[in-house]
């Protein structure tokens, strides 16, 4: 009746549900979650997770259209968002015509908001899908919380950070795959058409809003360097047609600019989440040389804001400061500790009922002390033994 | 024979189109001129891309490597190297409804140019006026159209060919490349990315 992908997405749903349930949360269960096949699976999940993983006060979002000025990008901002959302919603004007206004203002909130915050072109294409997945109010303070942090180095006076973080792809490449490594060196291309992979996370060049969604449920719930590890593992995972091309700028740099082909990102996704725990971030600046500014947001992740445990803390509250990086440790005493706590426990019970016993019940003493007299018995022989040993000399003086 | 078919394929030229945003319709001009349709609406460009066309001139096939100009390459030195130094002629396009975007071209873009370009490709510049009447240009306010006379002058006293283009009508989009390849060709200057 139901076929394999619909079984295995319904037990991913529960696992989901699952953490779901917990007391608090479950954000790690979660995040693993985000891993491994389906990701969050559907629409009515993600509109519940996201917020849960950039630890969004969802009784607490402002009203954000009452922060609109006009900000220096403002006439931009229009122009784009007038020729957005065609991919995400094709076939249906309704809705497309009815999220452009909404679209607008979460947009112009957030650089209303944060003025040192500069616009860049593909910014929208992040907020739609923040958008089409949540609601208008949530997605403002998704939108707001990534571009502070996970996105704040797109959104400086200039990409001299994001030419950084392109150029740490190709070493990273040389870590992965050395046959297209030496094949893309060899051709000369540069790094630079996987800006807009970078800048949109993908959204700006994937066709289907679901697999848009796959994307952003992983790179939400991972380092916000892990776009740069997805990249990397977009690229090997072509590597056959890949080096089948002309060895040639213009000719790779059309091939991964075109739209990305249909790609198993379930799969993709795995692999970069492996090489993410092999290579961490700082391992790769430092190997290949380029490195970030020490006050880029992306070299002090995790945030202050975020918690292993979610207590509904407040969006500044910074009373909270359980932060992922101690999970293991934490994981391990609670281990130690719940050792100790078996061992004496065990102890002191069996201790307790014996005492008890011995006092309400005086046949389980009696029946303790039968088990003893044959042990007593014992003892009275070797006493005989020395006895007629005593006699046997006695009897010796005599004779003599 | 053979040194001749391998000339004609390490044949590329590298061309700059330069405007001002979006207000000359250069995205919509692109998709025409190397694809053949015309979109009112093109999606708003992310990053940096390039086109490729191959086109025939005075019977020889040329290979075009068309760069739209972008933040990306203003904003990083190293990047506009690459763009400047590595272009062998430009386009200067601007829109009839935009006088901003005429005024964008002399101000801003010629001195960009002339300030980082090589000696030869400074010298390869064509000036385009799109004609189009699409959405992307209602959107602006424009101060007033631009007048063509003026444009022609102007053209005529820095020795620019210039062009009046329509990519919604299709009229002349496919003779300002290939008048700028002719000048790129003609000046011996046939560069080998391989």
């Amino acid at each position: 009746m139901f076929t394999d992908r619909e079984r295995l997405e319904a037990q991913k749903i529960r696992v989901i549900k699952d953490c779901l349930n917990e007391t608090p949360i479950d954000i790690e269960g979660l995040k693993r979650c985000s891993v491994e096949e389906f990701g969050f699976v559907n629409k009515v999940l993600r509109k519940r997770i996201w917020p849960l993983l950039l630890n969004i006060d969802t009784n607490n979002i402002i009203n954000h259209s009452e922060k609109i000025i006009n900000h220096k990008d403002t006439d931009q901002v229009t122009k784009d968002v007038e020729r957005s959302m065609w991919r995400f919603t094709k076939g249906n004007s309704q809705l497309r015509n009815r999220k452009k206004p909404e679209l607008t203002r979460i947009v112009n909130a957030v650089l209303s908001i944060h003025p040192q915050l500069y616009y860049f072109q593909g910014y929208h294409e992040i907020a739609s899908v923040l958008l089409l997945i949540s609601d208008e109010s949530l997605a403002f303070a998704m939108l707001e919380r990534l571009s502070i942090y996970h996105f704040n180095d797109c959104m400086l006076p200039n990409f001299a950070e994001v030419l950084k973080v392109l150029n740490l792809i190709f070493p990273l490449i040389s870590m992965v795959d050395q046959h297209v490594y030496n094949f893309i060196i060899k051709s000369q291309v540069q790094p630079m058409f996987a800006i807009s992979w970078i800048l949109t996370w993908f959204s700006h060049n994937l066709d289907e809003l679901d697999t848009a969604a796959r994307v952003y449920d992983y790179l939400l719930s991972a380092h916000p360097m892990a776009s740069i590890y997805l990249s990397v593992c977009v690229i090997t995972s072509q590597r056959e047609t890949l080096l089948n091309l002309e060895c040639s700028f213009d000719s790779i740099h059309a091939f991964f600019t075109s739209n990305l082909p249909e790609l198993d990102f379930d799969k993709i996704i795995k692999q970069t989440d492996s090489l993410l725990e092999k290579i961490t971030p700082s391992k790769l600046q430092s190997s290949s040389k380029v490195y970030l500014l020490p006050e880029s947001q992306l070299n002090r992740y995790p945030y202050d804001w975020m918690i292993f445990n979610n207590n509904n803390t407040t969006t500044n509250s910074k009373s909270s400061k359980l932060i992922t990086n101690n999970k293991g440790t934490n994981q391990k005493r609670q281990q130690i500790y719940k050792f100790i706590f078996f061992i004496l426990f065990g102890s002191i019970s069996l201790f307790g009922t014996f005492v008890f016993l011995s006092i309400k019940s005086p046949n389980t003493f009696k029946h303790i002390n039968s088990f003893l007299s044959p042990l007593l018995f014992n003892l009275f022989n070797n006493r005989f033994n020395q006895n007629n040993i005593t006699n046997g000399e006695t009897v010796s003086n005599f004779n003599q | 024979m053979e040194k001749k078919k391998n000339l004609e394929q390490d044949c590329i030229f590298r061309i700059v189109i330069i405007g001002y945003d979006y207000e000359c319709g250069i995205k919509s001009l692109l998709k025409k001129f190397t694809l053949g349709e015309f979109s009112p609406f093109p999606e708003s460009q992310v990053g940096v891309d390039f086109d490729i066309k191959t086109i025939n001139v005075d019977n020889q096939d040329i290979k075009l490597q068309i760069w739209p100009q972008n933040k990306y390459f203003n904003d990083t030195s190293d990047k506009r190297d690459f763009l400047y130094k590595g272009a062998h002629g430009y386009l200067l396009v601007y829109g009839c409804h935009s006088q901003k975007s005429f005024d964008n071209l002399l101000n801003d873009w010629m001195v960009q140019i002339d300030k980082f370009s090589n000696e030869f490709s400074k010298r390869n510049l064509v000036l385009v006026c799109n004609n189009s009447e699409t959405p992307e240009t209602y959107m602006t306010k424009p101060n007033y159209l631009v007048d063509s006379n003026i444009t022609k002058q102007w053209a005529n006293s820095k020795n620019i060919p210039f062009f009046e283009i329509n990519p919604k009508e299709n009229f002349n989009v496919d003779e300002p490349f290939i008048q700028l390849a002719r000048l790129i060709k003609n000046q011996n200057f046939i560069n080998s990315t391989k």
